[in-house]
């Protein structure tokens, strides 16, 4: 376990630290000349007329629900693409449910027409999404 | 322990240096594109010591340019969310090197001794060796982008870079889905997460360009948009948004967006190269078996590796060249219409063909390969004809008006 995780740890941390070093690097060697126009939030030049954060009407809201549902639905695939063709993957599992005599309520067929019933909703979610116009762009 | 910080060290030393001169190459790619000469001058300042300049073809620009960055003013507007500010492009470069310690830059090389250190066996090209979810963790990595985006954009506290956040944020994940689908075809037919092993199997099955054209096309166009590249850098689309979501930054901050967005670019390459092209793998030449290493295999392994990587990157930077930005709406709708009924198509097609492999030929043959590549074939015909014929692309250029929520629905 440790042999797997340590050296991503310590490679992540490694990381952090490169970033955070190059920024103070520059923040140590770069000049310092404050003035009230260069803090002054950049709008092409005229005087800014309001702060930004404020109510924008978000599109994309919509959007975002729809990449939640068809994200979430996708990683739940993985785990059966993995387990399709992996030495103790599903063959595995059923061979053993059978060695040992007990029945274990499921066969590769019925898997795979599981999977195919998932996906079947998925498409099923898209198709009622987009003629609800989630994904139109005006 | 020792084994992970020289790796680390010698591949973080390696992905920034890289980084570096890409920039450069691409400068010099788009001066040969646009027909002028680009960067060729900064070299060795040899004058320094009396002696002449060297110019080296220019190869002195990223060392210049580096040192440009770093004695810039490392200044904070005034206006901004301060710790968010700071914590974006951290976060962003962050986790744009730490992709990497799951990726392999080979298979093995021999053991190695070095004085009185000896390593215990073959040493693995990657950070982390055996990582049997790698790539999920690359897929979460990928995704912290995101964060750094919309962090950056929301703390600057700028119009324009709350713009750019927003429809960056939007774009970065409207591709992850089509990307996921065509990760997950060549996950189903390798039967495993591991980098490593999807080399290995290619090796011995094929490369999965040629048995999955369609998941590869859906995985590339996936992964210019998650790497922000023409034609899709909506996000700094300059005539627009000015810098989109880092407007307000400058200095090393800047450059770390900048790096962050390299390396993006690097980890794409190195992926389709990895899920698509066989890894190290070239027929003849490198040999089948990861385990059989002698220094000259495995140097061959590597110098194919990065020849393929470096190959990805140019088209990169060509297509860059070639063609011009979408508008944000088409953006969404390839994504949308487009990429990720594609995918579906393209999963649900792989994984009933892998169930009739398993019912068929379950330890696989070449005939089976070779329907495996038609069927491969004849779907990405068929769905790229059915693509243009029901053409969900077409927009709508006539001028706007508003509408209320009562007509766009009767418009659809």
């Amino acid at each position: 376990m440790d042999d797997i995780l340590l050296p991503i740890l310590i490679f992540a941390a490694c990381a952090t630290a490169v970033s955070l070093g190059m920024l103070g690097v520059a923040s140590i060697l770069g000049p310092r000349r404050q003035s009230a126009v260069k803090s002054m939030p950049y709008e092409s030049g005229m005087d800014p007329i309001h702060d930004a954060h404020r109510k924008f009407d978000v599109r994309f809201h919509l959007v975002a629900i729809a990449f939640l549902v068809f994200d979430v639905e996708l990683l739940f695939l993985y785990p059966w693409a993995v387990a399709s063709k992996h030495a103790s993957g599903i063959d595995a599992a059923v061979q053993q449910a059978s060695l040992a005599a007990q029945p274990l309520g499921y066969s590769r067929g019925l898997v795979f027409a599981e999977v195919m019933v998932f996906i079947g909703l998925l498409a099923l979610g898209f198709v009622y999404a987009w003629r609800k116009g989630v994904f139109q762009w005006r | 322990m020792l084994d992970v910080l020289i790796k680390s060290a010698i591949l973080i030393g390696g992905i920034m240096t890289a980084a570096a001169y890409f920039v450069l190459l691409e400068r010099r790619m788009a001066a040969w594109v646009q027909d002028r000469i680009g960067p060729s001058r900064v070299g060795a300042p040899l004058s320094l010591f009396g002696f002449k300049d060297l110019r080296l073809w220019g190869l002195g620009q990223p060392a210049a340019d580096g040192l440009k960055m770093i004695l810039k003013e490392e200044y904070t507007p005034a206006h901004v969310d301060r710790r968010l500010y700071v914590l974006a492009p951290i976060a962003i470069l962050a986790a744009a090197i730490a992709i990497y310690a799951v990726i392999p830059f080979g298979s093995l090389i021999p053991p190695v001794r070095f004085g009185s250190l000896k390593s215990a066996g073959p040493i693995e090209l990657t950070v982390a060796p055996g990582v049997d979810v790698g790539m999920i963790y690359v897929f979460a990595l990928s995704s912290v982008a995101v964060y750094g985006v919309i962090l950056g954009g929301w703390a600057s506290n700028n119009k324009y870079s709350f713009l750019g956040g927003l429809r960056s944020s939007a774009q970065l994940i409207a591709y992850e889905l089509p990307m996921g689908l065509g990760i997950l075809g060549v996950v189903l037919t390798a039967g495993s997460l591991n980098l490593s092993t999807i080399i290995e199997q290619q090796a011995h099955s094929g490369w999965f360009a040629l048995m999955q054209p369609l998941g590869f096309v859906v995985f590339v166009i996936a992964a210019f948009a998650e790497a922000a590249r023409l034609p899709f850098d909506l996000p700094e689309a300059e005539q627009e948004l000015i810098g989109g979501y880092h407007t307000e930054y400058a200095g090393m901050k800047l450059l770390l967006f900048l790096v962050a967005e390299f390396l993006h670019m690097i980890t794409a390459s190195l992926l389709i190269v990895i899920l698509f092209f066989g890894g190290w793998h070239f027929p003849f030449i490198t040999g089948r078996d990861p385990q059989q290493v002698t220094w000259a295999t495995a140097v061959v392994r590597i110098l194919v590796l990065h020849g393929k990587v470096f190959a990805v990157i140019i088209f990169f930077m060509w297509v860059r060249w070639s063609w011009p930005r979408f508008r944000f709406d088409q953006l969404m709708n390839l994504a949308w219409k487009v990429m990720l009924p594609l995918g579906l198509v393209n999963f649900v097609a792989i994984a009933v063909l892998e169930e009739l492999r398993h019912r068929y030929a379950p330890e696989g043959s070449f005939a089976w390969t070779l329907v495996a590549i038609a069927a491969g074939w004849l779907v990405f015909a068929l769905s790229w004809l059915a693509t243009s014929l029901a053409n969900p692309l077409v927009t709508d250029n006539r001028p706007r008006r508003n509408l209320a929520p009562l007509e766009v629905d009767s418009q659809i």
